[in-house]
């Protein structure tokens, strides 16, 4: 098989619309039996259209997709499914109130073929696929008790066992610990020697690059360029991914050691204690960048939340000299800003436009009870979404028709509006393109020259790149702290492991 | 996805300035509205009557559906408010019992004539019972984190209780002219009275969620809980505002029909919940929250109210109406959400 590898996927010039906006103009794609084919784009390139055009979410307007050597039509997921296309979504879609059995049941039995509940050969089903998997999980454990990387373990379980020729991932590894990433790796390793296709979407490239047999990329709805492996033309792959030459804008001058030393502390935690944090201290001064990793559950999210007001906590967290305010609302009137994780989330209110997106949380209701925006704020509005690059037709279109990359620069306008005097930043680029990263990291910076400290917390290694010192959280505690220019991606990993 | 943002930009007028070159055009604008299919369907159902019955097309009938929709109206203003921020609010006829038993009790001793400075006292008093259940349901909602639905089922059930209790159950009829004229029987400028305060309660609504601060952020707790307050949206706050002023405008719909009824009634409006919510529905709100116009739930209580007076003209039994009323009901969300996917 591996001399002549079948097609088990080819799309042939697939072109969808919505309304005026042409989200796929004829894209084609072939993933062959056995090879991991990753699909790249920035954020609004197309990629979700096309994983869900393949999930059988949306039909395309024209143009085939062949599976094997039958066309198919795909008009629902379930059809999907049923031809052997699995999608693992980045929201898993395994339900966390039934057993590992019962959501094997559920997903790989259609309603035609049984309504009884058989147990016993759904245990049977779950163990075989998951021991293939080398997955600890058993059958009769409840989802809910299960860790993200588990379920993520589950799912292409899941589609092992439903038969999948071509599986789907979408971001796999974000939430994943460095060891489960690890399993993750070997379990696509292993689906691909038993013949599986593999779509692989993510922003990481270095990922990408350990993975990937065949890299597409997709750039504003349309086939952009294909690579194939050793060795990977780094530059062209990034380039072609922007659409220009500017990636080298990201690389990190971490040669320059900037020396704040002398500058006020702004922030200044002790001791401080809350769920999943057990005593941490630290201090950030003006125009500094701190950088916190943790792995998923260390305590990094909750951290955040105490120092934004969002969480209570014991110990002490002193801005600018005075106890830090309990609230949100407090915390942002003494300058304490926010830009939280999962902005679709927690970040972006769907239903509002992108201007009520920015405006979201100011004012308070004895000074400005009236909403009337007036045209001066308006156009500050308008100038910080230029700032940030937030690509709209205009400031009252709703902020959920904009890409994600472009939902998160709305936000990060929010948390920026009035100059902060710390910024907290939570995955702050995470999922987004290379192209909106540069335009987020652009922004970190104009804040902290004039004058923000800066909290950056994440569970990325490639988020510190900016970062004057990280430390890196184990537990709860803090388990070490790097310098500049002794910061690099194995030392905080090595840290963050022992 | 493109019918929400004409829906917000009906909205967000206040948010002004649009950017010109966007805006489309007013006759656009009202076609793509999303209570657009609600004024067509309300003409229809508006022809169809005409022609069946003389009388339906005439000054005295449309005051007469003024007149029933009223106190109906003024309640689903109030739940259109709540379900924007995400919340429910079923008490409304346990505030407007305590409201009605109440107001027997202070008029009981007033002639025949009575005193307008009771009548005054009288809705002051009521006023104050929908600010307490408000500040009880939204207290209970947002400090002990109890579903609004929960807690404002238990306040149902308790104001009702506590309606029946007093005095044995027995209806008081009211008798003070001052207190009927005020409210329900006399005019005000020339207006009916009864129809002036929804009028009233129309335009606070529409004050409050148009040019006020308060306004958006209801319709961002509605639509986000948990982005709006890491942004610093005071959430509990909208909230409690929101149930505050629902209990309260129930407490000046039970006042009204109170009056209206000429009696302090323990069960004066059993059921009202239902047809404020389905007034709302029909109106294009959400449950679910973040969407919802005050017009559009006016508009839903006057196709209800045209409803079932169009088929009482046609003589057809009440039963029969209540059925008619539900498949339009739920026709009409129906037609929405197929228009609005998603």
């Amino acid at each position: 098989m591996k001399e002549n590898p079948e097609v088990v996927l080819d799309v042939r010039s697939i072109t969808k619309t919505f309304g005026p906006t042409r989200a796929l103009v004829n894209v084609s794609l072939t993933v062959r039996a056995g090879e991991v084919h990753a699909l790249l784009g920035a954020n609004g390139a197309g990629k979700s259209t096309l994983i869900k055009t393949l999930a059988g979410v949306y039909v395309p307007d024209s143009g085939s997709i062949w599976v094997g050597s039958e066309e198919v039509h795909l008009t629902d997921p379930v059809q999907a499914r049923a031809r052997g296309i699995a999608v693992i979504h980045q929201q898993l879609s395994v339900i966390s109130s039934l057993t590992v059995a019962e959501n094997f049941l559920i997903r790989s039995y259609s309603a035609k073929q049984s309504f009884a509940r058989n147990s016993a050969e759904a245990s049977g089903h779950a163990q075989r696929a998951l021991d293939a998997l080398g997955s600890t999980t058993r059958p009769s454990d409840m989802v809910s008790a299960l860790s993200f990387g588990e379920r993520q373990m589950l799912e292409i379980a899941i589609a092992i066992s439903s038969q999948a020729r071509v599986v789907i991932m979408d971001e796999p590894t974000s939430g994943l610990t460095a060891k489960e990433q690890g399993r993750l790796f070997a379990a696509i390793r292993q689906l691909v020697a038993a013949g599986v296709g593999i779509i692989y979407v993510s922003h990481k490239m270095n990922e990408v690059y350990e993975i990937a047999d065949r890299i597409t990329v997709l750039r504003n709805g349309s086939n952009a360029a294909e690579f194939s492996k050793a060795p990977w033309d780094r530059k062209r792959i990034v380039s072609s991914i922007i659409g220009e030459t500017a990636a080298e804008a990201l690389v990190a001058d971490s040669d320059l050691v900037r020396v704040t030393a002398s500058e006020p502390v702004i922030l200044e935690v002790k001791n401080l204690v809350t769920d999943r944090v057990s005593g941490v201290d630290f201090e950030v001064r003006k125009g500094e960048i701190l950088g916190v990793y943790g792995v998923v559950g260390s305590g990094g999210p909750q951290l955040a939340e105490a120092v934004v007001g969002a969480r209570s906590y014991t110990g002490s967290i002193r801005v600018n000299g005075s106890p830090a305010p309990r609230t949100v609302l407090k915390a942002r009137r003494a300058r304490v800003l926010f830009v939280p994780s999962d902005h679709r989330t927690r970040g972006a209110v769907a239903g509002q436009s992108i201007q009520e997106n920015v405006l979201l949380g100011r004012g308070q209701w004895r000074r400005t009870a009236w909403r009337t925006v007036s045209a001066d704020l308006h156009q500050r509005v308008e100038a910080a979404a230029n700032r940030l690059g937030v690509r709209r037709h205009s400031l009252s279109q709703p902020i959920s028709q904009l890409s994600g990359g472009n939902q998160q620069k709305a936000i990060f306008a929010r948390a920026t509006f009035d100059p902060p005097m710390l910024l907290v930043l939570e995955d702050p680029t995470q999922g987004v393109d290379v192209g909106a990263k540069r335009d987020m990291l652009n922004e970190i910076e104009r804040q902290r020259a004039s004058g923000a400290a800066i909290l950056m917390l994440s569970s990325e290694v490639s988020e510190f790149s900016t970062a004057d010192r990280v430390l890196v959280l184990r537990d709860g505690l803090v388990v070490g702290e790097l310098r500049r220019p002794h910061i690099s991606e194995q030392q905080i990993l090595q840290l963050s492991a022992e | 996805m493109s019918n929400d943002l004409e829906m917000k930009a009906h909205v967000n007028t206040a948010l002004k300035p649009l950017d010109q070159s966007t805006r489309p055009g007013l006759m656009r604008r009202a076609v793509t509205s999303r209570i657009f299919p609600l004024i067509i369907a309300l003409a229809v159902l508006m022809i169809f009557f005409s022609i069946r019955s003389q009388y339906f097309f005439t000054v005295v009938n449309a005051l007469n559906i003024g007149r029933q929709i009223a106190v109906v109206l003024i309640v689903a203003l109030g739940i259109t408010i709540v379900l924007i921020a995400g919340e429910i609010d079923l008490s409304m006829a346990g505030v407007m019992a305590v409201c009605s038993i109440t107001a027997g009790a202070i008029l009981q001793k007033d002639g025949a004539n009575g005193s307008p400075i009771n009548a005054l006292i009288t809705l002051i008093a009521c006023l104050g019972i929908g600010l307490t259940f408000g500040l009880v349901n939204g207290l209970f909602t947002v400090r002990f984190r109890v579903p609004s639905f929960i807690v404002t089922l238990g306040t149902l059930s308790v104001g009702t209780g506590l309606a029946l209790s007093y005095n044995n159950g027995e209806p008081r009829a009211i008798q003070s002219l001052a207190f009927l004229d005020i409210f329900a029987l006399g005019q005000i400028a020339g207006i009916p009275s009864l129809l002036l305060y929804p009028v009233i309660a129309f335009v606070i609504c529409q004050i409050l969620l148009k040019r006020t601060l308060f306004g958006v952020q209801l319709y961002s707790v509605g639509g986000n809980a948990e982005a709006s307050g890491l942004a610093g949206v005071p959430v509990g706050r909208v909230r409690v505002l929101a149930l505050v002023i629902c209990s309260v405008f129930a407490s000046l719909a039970g006042v009204i029909l109170s009056a209206r009824v000429q009696s302090g009634l323990p069960n004066i409006a059993t059921g009202i919940e239902l047809d404020a919510i389905a007034a709302a529905v029909l109106g294009g709100t959400r449950l679910a929250g973040g969407y919802g116009t005050i017009v559009g739930t006016v508009l839903g209580a006057v196709v209800i109210g045209v409803v079932s007076n169009g088929l009482t003209l046609m003589g057809i039994p009440s039963p029969a109406q209540s059925v008619v009323k539900g498949v339009v009901i739920i026709a009409a969300v129906v037609l929405d959400r197929v228009r609005n996917k998603d």
